[in-house]
């Protein structure tokens, strides 16, 4: 029976800035406790937790690759982030080679048996070492040297860049196993602890996005007064597209005027557009 | 400077990859299949890239030598264009690459004898004279010179063919190779240049005015024919004083008989690449300013492009002959 009354993150007055995917919950509770994220809708598919004045958002998708897509899709639909939200994997992986507890950022991630690759993700080469990381479909016992194993990292990327720019997604792992010790000893205890020692360097590394995430907004944000001219006069799409582009150019040229200016004889969305459209064209190029 | 390098595995023991590898020795190697696996893939962001590109060292199959696209020659020859490079380390804001690759990440083709082997093919199916094969296209030709040593080994080719121009576009000043060897008379080194007061808000990251006027000062000492490149001329309110004084400062300190040719084109963007750069620079101050679409193209109009080239050949008259002095323009 399909279950049609679930409720949606409460996006209310909150703009997702982090949305983190994480495949267990043994793996997301020290970020749940870290960031005092709250559990939202009980009926959701996926669980969802939040923190309203962070701006966080944390969904446990569950193991696998096909699963952190969906999970990646539903909290994207649900929360309505922004295309400047970045897009976290976090995560245990195996590897070869690779220090217990180490923490990862996986900058190549391949699926062989899809035949993808992604390269995912801003470098924070001063913050984690880099690696490849090879997303499978089970766990594996036999690993490459100086390539992380995981189940999900794959199927998230190809999933979160559909939402935000490659730049702004992350697949960040932390070795469970190596060729000393096996994947079997892995407990949900053994899985906080990893994850709970590498919180500050988590936090090191979130300061970082965050900054790509504010530059990214303020490239891509609609100025918040094109909302207030929309209220005023009736725009096409084309007419819309064009206030949101010309007033930009504007709001360069005259960044202490306000665009009441503009609007006060205006009778028409043309008007207000001819407007600007003289602003700037009277515009002197004056570089000093 | 380079974090991360990804190698084409068919590369990975090439000698020019082990020597690139050996100068970024903190680097993170991956090695990748293909290097468009990487490059300028949907949904990259070349504006983030470009704080911190990698490095991607790759072979090139085909098309290694190509006509030069219109607005980039030399009118009075055949042009041709080679890339060994995509993207570049300086940021110029006009720069077309930012609107032509959404990955800022720099793709170097180590296989340069390839390139080699079909310039020589072009020069002599196009009877050995009279051309212009131009490096920097896709690139600054001179920017990575210490880390590629491109510049280095292409010239004893072009010593073979005298009556065949090789011209290295460039605003690096990094080029010691040049300054302390013997100059290859068919092999010119041309500077791209505007007013340094203009050069500061839109030539980031690359060398001042100034460190490029003394750089063409050294390399014209030495004998090397210089060209000079006023493309794409910027405007402003007071262009004419900014340009006038440029062009006094270069006439004082380059003697005439250095300049092998002396270029210019006005500011001009495909529409659809004009749309992607001020997307991705939305507060820039060059893209709020007026301009208009004209035949396809976004520039500043026939009459001030008309004006500040005139103003340009006018005061460029008694410095060189005129048929030294072309004009390029990108065509609709
Ligand atoms: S030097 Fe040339 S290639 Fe490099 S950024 Fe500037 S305009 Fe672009």
């Amino acid at each position: 029976m399909m279950v049609n009354n679930r409720s949606k993150v409460d996006v209310s007055n909150f703009e997702p800035t982090v949305c983190w995917v994480v495949a267990l919950k043994s793996e997301a509770k020290p970020i749940i406790s870290h960031f005092k994220l709250v559990h939202q809708s009980a009926n959701s598919i996926f669980p969802i937790y939040r923190n309203h004045k962070l701006g966080h958002l944390l969904i446990v998708s569950g193991v696998g690759q096909i699963n952190a897509a969906a999970a990646t899709a539903y909290l994207a639909s649900e929360s309505g982030a922004p295309p400047w939200a970045a897009w976290i994997n976090l995560g245990i992986a195996g590897s070869l080679d690779g220090d217990i507890g180490k923490l990862y950022q996986g900058v190549k991630v391949t699926n062989p048996t899809k035949e993808k690759v992604f390269f995912p993700g801003y470098r924070f080469s001063k913050i984690v070492s880099l690696v490849e990381i090879q997303t499978l479909d089970y766990p594996n016992s036999v690993k490459n040297n100086g390539v992380l194993h995981d189940m999900e990292a794959s199927g998230f990327v190809d999933f979160a860049t559909r939402f935000s720019c490659n730049e702004l997604v992350f697949s960040f792992k932390i070795v469970s196993d190596n060729s000393e010790q096996d994947m079997k000893l892995i407990d949900k205890m053994m899985v906080n602890s990893l994850i709970g020692d590498r919180l500050q360097q988590l936090e090191a590394l979130l300061d970082e996005i965050i900054t790509l995430s504010k530059l990214e907004k303020q490239r891509l944000q609609v100025p918040d007064e094109v909302e207030e001219v929309f209220k005023q006069f009736h725009f096409s799409v084309t007419r819309r597209n064009q206030l949101i582009h010309k007033l930009r150019k504007w709001k360069v040229q005259f960044p202490n005027r306000s665009i009441s200016d503009l609007v006060k004889e205006a009778k028409t969305a043309a008007d207000v557009i001819r407007n600007i459209d003289d602003a700037l064209t009277d515009m002197k190029f004056d570089w000093t | 400077m380079i974090d991360t390098i990804f190698i084409e595995k068919g590369v990975v023991n090439h000698s020019r990859t082990q020597s690139i590898k050996s100068k970024f020795k903190n680097s993170t190697i991956i090695e990748v299949d293909r290097y468009q696996e990487i490059f300028n893939k949907r949904s990259q962001n070349f504006r983030i890239q470009k704080q911190n590109p990698a490095l991607i060292l790759a072979e090139k199959h085909d098309n290694f030598v190509l006509p030069a696209p219109s607005g980039f020659g030399l009118a009075s020859t055949r042009n041709f264009y080679f890339s060994h490079m995509y993207n570049c380390i300086y940021d110029c804001r006009y720069c077309f690459l930012q609107g032509m690759y959404s990955s800022a990440n720099y793709v170097i083709f180590v296989n340069f004898e390839d390139f080699f082997d079909e310039i020589e093919q072009s020069i002599q199916a196009n009877g050995a004279q009279d051309l212009t094969f131009f490096s920097g296209y896709d690139c600054d030709s001179l920017a990575f010179e210490n880390i590629t040593g491109f510049a280095e080994s292409i010239l004893p080719l072009f010593k073979s063919y005298p009556k065949v121009d090789l011209e290295f576009r460039t605003k690096s000043v990094q080029l010691e190779s040049l300054k302390s060897g013997f100059p290859t008379a068919n092999c010119i080194v041309a500077f791209s240049m505007m007013p340094e007061e203009l050069a500061k808000r839109l030539d980031k990251k690359a060398p001042s005015i100034k460190r490029r006027i003394n750089a063409i000062e050294k390399l014209a000492a030495r004998g090397w024919p210089i060209g000079l490149r006023f493309d794409p001329l910027i405007y402003s309110k007071d262009w004419k004083q900014l340009y006038k004084g440029l062009l006094m400062e270069i006439m004082h300190r380059v003697p005439r008989e250095a300049i092998h040719s002396i270029s210019h084109g006005p500011l001009r963007y495909p529409k659809k690449m004009y749309q992607d750069i001020t997307k991705l620079y939305p507060e820039e101050l060059l893209f709020s300013l007026p301009m208009s679409e004209n035949n396809g193209y976004v520039d500043y109009g026939v009459d001030v492009e008309n004006e500040m080239a005139e103003f340009l050949i006018k005061n460029l008259k008694n410095y060189v002959e005129e048929a030294k002095i072309f004009q390029c323009v990108v065509q609709a």
